[in-house]
């Protein structure tokens, strides 16, 4: 995927302000920066959320225009956003709607649908990736789940799906640190060299178990410095004032 | 000359056709109707559903004896009693004695006996309603069902009514009348189905149903209105419900050019209980109007009531909802809820909850929303893949959800749940 150039705005506010970023397959990169710098927007507009307007640059994912999709034509060709605050949906099953959406996903591959036997051995499979609990299945999409259970269960669905871009946004917060191993862990059992995370987090304590191979730091709507891992933890110690300030 | 009286008087031409009716209190009704006028948009009650457009056809008399092809039968085992164009049809009706002590029959066949002529007209009375005194001026026919102490019925009852016309037929005025009387700790559920077959949406159905439910006894009704291009529905529930005794009704309108549902339901003894669910999804021209009255007479009764409605296209939803607690009516519990989905900038959606309350140990709520689909919801559903369409669809069908829940009969709630999944396909 590479990014060029984007800019992007929610109702009058400009907060994308030229982005630039290549992420090639196999790779992980890790976005980090200040509250308000455009990191969760950034993933958001890549996922294909309405209300931010795109007003400038462009983004090709493999060969495509990605911003002329629809956001679920979007999940059909493997991207897939992890929600900072994922959406509780009451009414809606967490195993129908997933079925669904695989389905979707399948039909308009021109592959053939998935079956209720062979879905019920993913679930069974992936759920064990993050130490998910059967039980949370057949409720309700992130009804009364914990904040934990929440980031889990995006997870999951991101096993379920098999994305070949997977955008993790702020997936570290409100997380405890067993939470946050076991997330992690999933993250890392889904890495292989045909796809690539874009890992987005406010704090260097992600990347501890998520070890990213280009390290972003954005700032006012900009990536103002990339480097190797070691940049986050310098972040971590000197502050993002030192970056803005060596940039 | 007659286009003269029918400038004077709008409902002459209709009144014409309920003379010489020999049903019980018809003289006395069809007086009434003559007084009463058409509701227009002044009337309170029919502010949001114009009815005298109803009154400038000229219809004739309901004929009951056409062929008709029967829908499939429900997805479990039920005894269907099937009328034609309001008129009873045995020939194509189930073997309705199969339960002991109960009757299941044509009113028609029962207008003598006494335990008809006790409660008769007593518990719809005509009040200022023009429709209830044109139905008790000339009734088409009707079911009555009696069931006696503790009696039960084995299995639903599944009254399907159809309103069937021939291209170029003239409108019909089709009349049922249904009497229901459950004595102490007696039991029924019954699934009160409309359906409209060929041309008959210019016809009017006009329904009245008493229900008496007696100490202890439970009374269950599912009503569905699955009339595309349909005649206009207007119908009336009244019910008196006894000490102990349980009145439940859910209302599916799927279908309906003009729809309105009344229910007024009177609390008549300590620990009665009513709990009145609805569910309306609507598109194209539909309206459907739901209007409850539940009167808390005496102390110690609870009521609930949920309606919920997806709006699209033109349609119109109404839902109006009284809640009467009378001064000595203490410990009361009555709740309430309207929630409405908007879709599109056309559809319509009109909420009134009313609450008068004249006890002062009461516990009641109301609360009524109109809104969007949750966007943040649709798009979460989408990122993973879900076409907007169906991501749509699934946060319908989870939004009326709540009020399938509430259906205790599992086979009903399936059944009516897979109905709303297909109409939701339209929407």
């Amino acid at each position: 995927m590479k990014i060029t150039g984007l800019h992007a705005r929610i109702e009058d506010k400009d907060i994308l302000k030229g982005v630039d970023l290549q992420v090639n397959a196999g790779e992980v990169h890790a976005i980090m920066g200040p509250n308000g710098s455009g990191k969760s927007t950034l993933a958001n507009v890549l996922a294909g959320r309405a209300e931010y307007e795109v007003t400038a640059g462009s983004v090709s994912y493999l060969g495509e225009d990605l911003l002329k999709l629809a956001p679920e034509e979007r999940a059909w060709k493997g991207v897939f956003l992890a929600f900072q605050y994922p959406v509780e949906i009451p009414g809606v099953s967490n195993m129908n709607f997933l079925r669904t959406a695989i389905n979707e996903a399948r039909i308009a591959r021109g592959e053939k649908e998935m079956g209720g036997k062979d879905f019920l051995a993913l679930v069974r499979e992936r759920a064990k990736l993050v130490e998910m609990d059967p039980a949370l299945m057949n409720r309700n999409l992130n009804v009364g789940f914990s904040g934990g259970e929440k980031k889990r269960n995006e997870i999951f669905q991101m096993a379920m799906l098999e994305p070949k871009l997977g955008i993790l946004d702020e997936t570290d917060s409100g997380l405890d640190i067993d939470a946050l191993r076991i997330v992690a862990g999933g993250v890392n059992k889904l890495r292989s060299k045909d796809n690539a995370f874009i890992v987005v987090t406010h704090y260097q304590r992600l990347l501890d178990y998520i070890v990213p191979d280009v390290v972003h730091v954005m700032a006012e709507g900009r990536i103002i410095k990339s480097g190797p891992k070691e940049l986050a933890l310098e972040l971590e110690e000197k502050g993002y004032d030192w970056v803005k300030e060596h940039a | 000359m007659e286009s003269t009286m029918i400038l004077d008087e709008p409902k002459a031409a209709v009144l014409a056709l309920l003379e010489h009716s020999e049903w019980p209190e018809a003289g006395q009704a069809l007086a009434r109707a003559n007084e009463l006028p058409i509701p227009g948009r002044r009337t309170e009650q029919w502010k949001y559903t114009p009815v005298a457009k109803l009154f400038n056809k000229s219809y004739g008399k309901p004929d009951g004896q056409v062929p008709v092809e029967l829908p499939a039968r429900l997805p479990f085992p039920a005894t269907r009693v099937v009328f034609v164009n309001g008129h009873f049809r045995a020939d194509l009706s189930d073997d309705l004695k199969t339960d002991k002590g109960v009757v299941i029959d044509s009113i028609r066949h029962h207008l003598s006996h006494g335990p008809l002529k006790a409660n008769y007209g007593r518990i719809a009375g005509i009040g200022d309603r023009l429709f209830t005194a044109m139905n008790t001026a000339a009734p088409t026919d009707g079911l009555i069902i009696l069931a006696t102490k503790g009696a039960k019925t084995s299995q639903p009852v599944h009254v399907l009514r159809i309103t069937t016309a021939a291209a170029g037929n003239s409108p019909m005025l089709i009349q049922p009348r249904d009497l229901f009387m459950l004595h102490e700790g007696a039991s029924l559920e019954v699934i009160d189905e409309h359906v409209a077959i060929g041309a008959a949406s210019a016809s009017l159905v006009n329904s009245v149903r008493e229900s008496v439910v007696g100490h202890g006894a439970e009374l269950t009704l599912h009503l569905l209105q699955n009339e595309p291009d349909g005649p206009a529905d207007i119908g009336l529930d009244a019910v008196q419900v006894a000490e102990n005794g349980h009145f439940s009704v859910d209302t599916s309108t799927l279908h309906g050019s003009l729809v309105r549902n009344d229910i007024t339901v009177a609390l008549e003894g300590s620990g009665a209980h009513a709990e009145l669910n609805g569910v309306y999804l609507l598109n194209g021209n539909a309206h459907c109007d739901n209007h409850s009255y539940i009167g808390h007479n005496v102390p110690d009764c609870t009521s609930d009531e949920l309606y919920k409605g997806v709006v699209g296209g033109k349609a119109t939803g109404v839902f109006n909802g009284k809640v009467y607690v009378k001064q000595d009516a203490q410990r009361t519990r009555a709740y309430q809820r309207n929630a409405n989905v908007l879709q599109g900038d056309l559809a319509r959606v009109y909420s009134k909850p009313e609450l008068e309350i004249y006890a002062d140990d009461v516990k009641c709520s109301h609360g009524c929303t109109i809104g969007r689909m949750d966007e943040q919801a649709i798009f979460y559903l989408r990122s993973r893949g879900v076409s907007e369409a169906e991501a749509w669809r699934m946060m319908s069908h989870a939004f009326v959800a709540e009020v399938l829940e509430r259906i205790e009969n599992t086979q009903w709630k399936e059944h009516l749940g897979r109905m709303m999944d297909r109409k939701l396909e339209d929407l």
